[in-house]
């Protein structure tokens, strides 16, 4: 049996590196450390299928050959999801991009990519978590329900976690929750408001005038009443060192990337009487890698466009949502997520219409869809690789067990050479023609 | 099917843990399927409909309808939420409005009682 300790569990965007793993015969025993969904994730890791062409067991180089196939032949290919991969996977399918003229979409699109156009719009004033545990003596949490979706959040960063400075931990924090639900996270907050559905904004705009010295003229902001208003007004602003979290409460609502320009320009008046940061409440493992990775080789972070060889931007156009709704691609790759149990069904369903070619390690709602599947390593548990937390803190994956398939950083480099030599072969015979 | 009385509501779809361990488990597993069935409506509008932890309800927006087993949840009587997943994935909208993000959260809906099934 051999012992791992501080491993991380990427399974969200806490990236909880403390965990404990034991090994025996190349199979995780035990898992612990982490909260209920990392044992889960941890003990369920084993290899899945065999790849699949048509739904028919081949060899692996028979699927990457198919898929290369696909992908050569595509006028205008899709590379979506990279959120459950490494970094190295996601430069890799950048790069199979470019080569391809492809559109490069990643699950940012539909979780935070609204934040992120916000985030380019006003700037993000912002903090890592190891400053939150140690300095944070009052945290926001709007949109977002750590207690179901980060479960180790509150004790390890935000809330009850012991700080060098806020060595009372939950004591020394006042909390604060905005949602439409009464959720867990909300329950155990000192001050709850409860806004109304759609009008997050008109909540912010409110906080935002008082915070500049406005009075308040109207009876209700989205549900909440002025007085409410200015009771979290003074909490915010008599913080020694604030902390604004949000999630897709404020992406995903009327408003998108309106809601959060709104709600980093009221972190930005804030700094201007306290320290405040702001950080996105990101939900799967890597999401946040996605945008730093496709910032750095492109210049922009989702929604990209490659078809006239050099990258273009546009969310609502290469979007992966809107690619699919509009039937403007014919060939997907659909890399380390599962569009077909999370995308609207109307345009999930185009990608059954088209060649999808799914590299995962599991065989996810999107495999039964595809044409080729590969299975691949799981990055974390059978393959190493880098992942950003949700602070964009970039933290080491380890390898603990073996298995019988590549890691997806592989399969891409592999499908990305075969395409390569694929347009290598047809400029040579049309120059022979 | 016959129904009685309708709520008109607006739909929220989100993470719970049991989802979540769902995921982790794998998406065949059956807390994963029994967890992404399940609606949570208000005490007012169970109430209304005369439901009770378990019974059926139909839950439809602009882009389809989806029958769902309802349980109760702490939330205002005018919204429902449904946990991320295949039965909720028919009842968001795929327009994104030039943003690229789909509705997933504040979609008007209509929440009716299944009352027969055989009808
Ligand atoms: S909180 Fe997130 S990162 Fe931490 S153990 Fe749980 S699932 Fe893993």
């Amino acid at each position: 049996m051999r012992t791992f300790e501080n491993t991380v569990c990427s399974f969200c965007g806490s990236l909880c590196d403390d965990i404990v793993l034991e090994v025996e015969d190349n199979v995780i025993t035990k898992a612990r450390g982490g909260c209920a969904i990392s044992r889960r994730k941890f003990l369920s890791a084993i290899d899945s299928e065999a790849p699949l062409v048509d739904g028919k067991e081949v060899k692996f180089d028979e699927a990457i050959n198919a898929a290369v196939e696909i992908l050569a032949k595509a006028r205008h290919p899709l590379i979506y999801g990279l959120s459950s991969t490494s970094s190295e996977a996601q430069a890799a399918a950048v790069k199979l991009g470019e080569t391809l003229g492809a559109s490069v979409d990643s699950t940012s699109s539909v979780c935070h990519g609204p934040g992120t156009v916000a985030k380019q719009l006003v700037g993000l004033p912002t903090c890592t978590l190891g400053e939150v545990k140690n300095r944070a003596d009052v945290v926001v949490f709007w949109g977002c329900n750590p207690v179901e979706a980060h479960p180790r959040h509150f004790s390890r960063y935000s809330v009850q976690a012991k700080g060098l400075l806020r060595e009372q931990g939950r004591r020394d924090r006042k909390v604060i929750a905005v949602d439409v639900r009464r959720t867990a996270t909300a329950r155990i907050a000192d001050i709850f408001l409860q806004v109304a559905p759609n009008e997050d904004f008109q909540v912010l705009t409110a906080l935002r005038a008082v915070i500049n010295g406005n009075e308040l003229r109207e009876e209700t902001f989205g549900g909440i009443s002025p007085e409410e208003i200015q009771d979290v007004c003074d909490v915010l602003q008599s913080a020694e060192y604030g902390v604004f979290f949000f999630g897709m409460g404020l992406t995903m609502t009327q408003g998108t990337h309106h809601n959060v320009r709104q709600a980093l320009s009221l972190v930005r008046d804030l700094n201007r009487k306290t320290a405040f940061g702001v950080i996105p409440m990101r939900g799967h493992g890597n999401v946040a890698g996605t945008e730093t990775v496709l910032a750095w080789q492109t210049g922009y972070p989702f929604g990209i466009n490659f078809s006239r060889g050099y990258p273009r931007y546009s969310p609502g156009e290469f979007t992966v949502t809107d690619l699919l709704s509009r039937r403007e691609v014919d060939a997907a790759l659909i890399v380390a997520s599962d569009p077909a149990a999370t995308l609207p069904a109307r345009s999930a369903n185009y990608l059954g219409e088209i060649p999808t070619i799914v590299i995962d390690p599991y065989y996810s709602a999107t495999a039964k869809l595809a044409r080729v599947f590969l299975p691949s390593a799981p990055v974390g548990v059978a393959a190493s690789g880098t992942v950003y937390r949700m602070d964009q803190v970039p933290l080491p994956l380890r390898k603990v067990i073996d298995s019988k398939y590549p890691s997806d950083h592989d399969i891409l480099l592999a499908i990305d050479k075969g395409v390569t030599a694929c347009s290598a072969s047809k400029e040579a015979l049309s120059m022979i023609l | 099917m016959a129904f009685i009385k309708e709520v008109h509501a607006i739909l929220i779809t989100g993470r719970t843990l049991r989802q979540g361990i769902g995921v982790a488990e794998g998406k065949d597993s059956d807390v994963y399927r029994e967890e992404t069935s399940q609606v949570e409506l208000s005490a007012g509008s169970m109430a209304k409909l005369g439901l009770k932890h378990g019974d059926r309800v139909e839950v439809s927006t602009d882009s389809g309808v989806e029958t769902f087993l309802c349980r109760p949840g702490d939330l205002p009587d005018n919204v429902v939420f449904v946990p991320y997943g295949p039965p909720a994935n028919r009842l968001t909208l795929n327009t994104t409005e030039g943003s690229g993000m789909p509705g997933f959260k504040g979609i008007p809906c209509r929440v009716r009682r299944v009352i027969d099934e055989d009808i």
